[in-house]
């Protein structure tokens, strides 16, 4: 099976230490582990937010991320951090300024209306941000950083400021999205029951080390 | 052109009755810096009376060397007072760009000013050169200190910003693009400022001196127009190296966002 990142020697300050890992493309990842154990750190190696100073290789999709464009990496491998920002003016204008920062065409706005009712959001195109609620503000990050339709979702508890209804929402749509060719999600979160359905593998994390990886089943099913 | 009104000896020390009547207000109103006001006027006196002194026998020497030695010296000067004020708040490479934003953002003006504008013969000719290099200088360091905080305090203030952006894809020069034309405004709006009161709410310090020299009022304002045109190129180009060089500073070759001291 392709790897969509393959990590080797990864050390990185006092944070992280992972030997080896491979995570599979077409999958759901989850990654789960308590506060500083790391998490947040590996999310940003992979988007090359940060890279590793000591020793290591991260690998997409067989490439080291080093020969590989910066700028060219993040708009095939698209971040949403936990506490995403939203730029000041409307939705509509949050998700023309993601599309002129990843310098494609936005798309037609039945696609757009489509994801917003899809998430949650119907109506919101033209709201001012300001009046929007933290869970509002994390599923509109989530439908900028999914109509830029990356190949690879790096997702930092995307769920956190969602009551169970939205959550479950979310997680099922990326559940579907990640089906699609080519796609991949690694998302770290601490909704358990909710990852322990949706994720084809859960890593778990502690004091920036391995500590278990449930493969739960082969993202090609 | 008249002659120049010489002021004699005595009244030359008839001027410092007004130190003394400040000297009389401070006792009154018990502010123990008597001294303080003291100390001033007697370094202005004598930092004046060395530059006159100085500036004599540079006018006198008309050598090229001389001249741009005192050009080095005062961009030097202004360099170092910068520095002060970021110590331990700009990273090393961010100082360089202030640096050649120093050197190249104020020579460059200055050469095409006293070459094209001024036409002096020889264009070192230290009696013009010196006086407008010292103005230019030191409005562009007005300038590159505003720009340079300004860029550090966007760095430090909207780094959630420009890292979302970096994620949604952006190259460090989308991701901070507003960010660097609104540093710019900001750090020329004091010379804007001088052009827009200038002749109405003040009448510049150089013009007074040429008026009070016995120069006409309507040679003057020439000199003051071009030396205001010459500020305003230099400050520009200073401010524009500075954004343009200085944000990639913030950032590595990876195109991430660094810390500012590293």
């Amino acid at each position: 099976m392709q790897a969509v990142f393959s990590l080797t020697k990864i050390s990185y300050r006092q944070i992280l230490a992972i030997p080896a890992l491979e995570i599979p493309a077409g999958s759901l990842y989850g990654i789960t582990g308590k506060s500083g154990s790391g998490k947040t750190t590996l999310l940003k190696l992979l988007n090359n937010l940060i890279s590793c100073e000591q020793s290591g290789n991260v690998f997409y999709y067989g490439q080291n991320v080093l020969t590989i464009d910066p700028v060219s990496l993040r708009r095939r491998v698209v971040m949403i951090p936990q506490s995403p920002y939203i730029f000041p003016g409307t939705v509509r204008e949050n998700i023309r300024l993601a599309f002129h920062f990843n310098r494609k065409e936005v798309p037609r706005q039945d696609v757009i209306d489509n994801l917003l009712d899809q998430l949650d959001l119907p109506g919101f195109m033209d709201k001012d941000t300001f009046n929007l609620s933290g869970g509002e503000k994390q599923r509109l990050a989530l439908v900028r950083a999914v109509l830029l339709d990356p190949e690879t979702l790096l997702l930092d508890e995307p769920t956190a400021a969602l009551d169970d209804e939205n959550a479950t929402a979310v997680v099922s749509h990326l559940a579907q999205w990640v089906r699609k060719p080519g796609k991949s999600v690694v998302m770290i979160t601490h909704a358990g029951a909710l990852i322990s359905e949706y994720a084809d593998a859960i890593l778990n994390l502690a004091r920036g080390r391995i500590r278990s990886l449930d493969e739960r089943r082969d993202s090609n099913d | 052109m008249t002659d120049l009104l010489a002021i004699e000896p005595w009244r030359l020390a008839a001027s410092y009755l007004f130190l003394i009547l400040l000297l009389i207000m401070s006792q009154l109103l018990k502010l123990r810096r008597g001294k303080e006001f003291l100390v001033a006027a007697v370094r202005m006196t004598l930092q004046l009376v060395m530059v006159g002194y100085i500036l004599e026998f540079v006018f006198s020497q008309r050598h090229i060397l001389v001249t741009l030695t005192i050009m080095f010296f005062m961009q030097s000067f202004a360099l170092v007072t910068i520095f002060s004020r970021f110590k331990g708040k700009i990273n090393p490479r961010m100082k360089k760009v202030v640096a050649l934003a120093m050197f190249i953002g104020t020579s460059v003006p200055l050469a095409y000013f006293m070459i094209v504008v001024i036409a002096a013969n020889p264009w070192y000719e230290p009696r013009f050169f010196i006086p407008i290099a010292g103005m230019t200088i030191g409005n562009s360091m007005t300038g590159i200190t505003l720009g340079t905080e300004r860029l550090a305090q966007v760095f430090q203030t909207s780094r959630a910003r420009i890292e979302e952006a970096l994620m949604l894809g952006a190259t460090p020069q989308l991701a901070v693009g507003d960010f660097l034309s609104d540093t710019f405004s900001a750090a020329i709006i004091p010379t804007i400022n001088a052009m827009l009161g200038m002749g109405i709410i003040f009448i510049p310090g150089m013009m007074t001196g040429q008026i009070l020299a016995g120069a006409s009022p309507l040679d003057a304002i020439k000199y003051q127009i071009v030396i205001m045109m010459g500020i305003l190129g230099s400050v520009a180009l200073a401010v524009f190296l500075i954004i343009q060089l200085g944000y990639r500073t913030f950032f590595n070759e990876r195109a991430q966002l660094i810390n500012n001291q590293e």
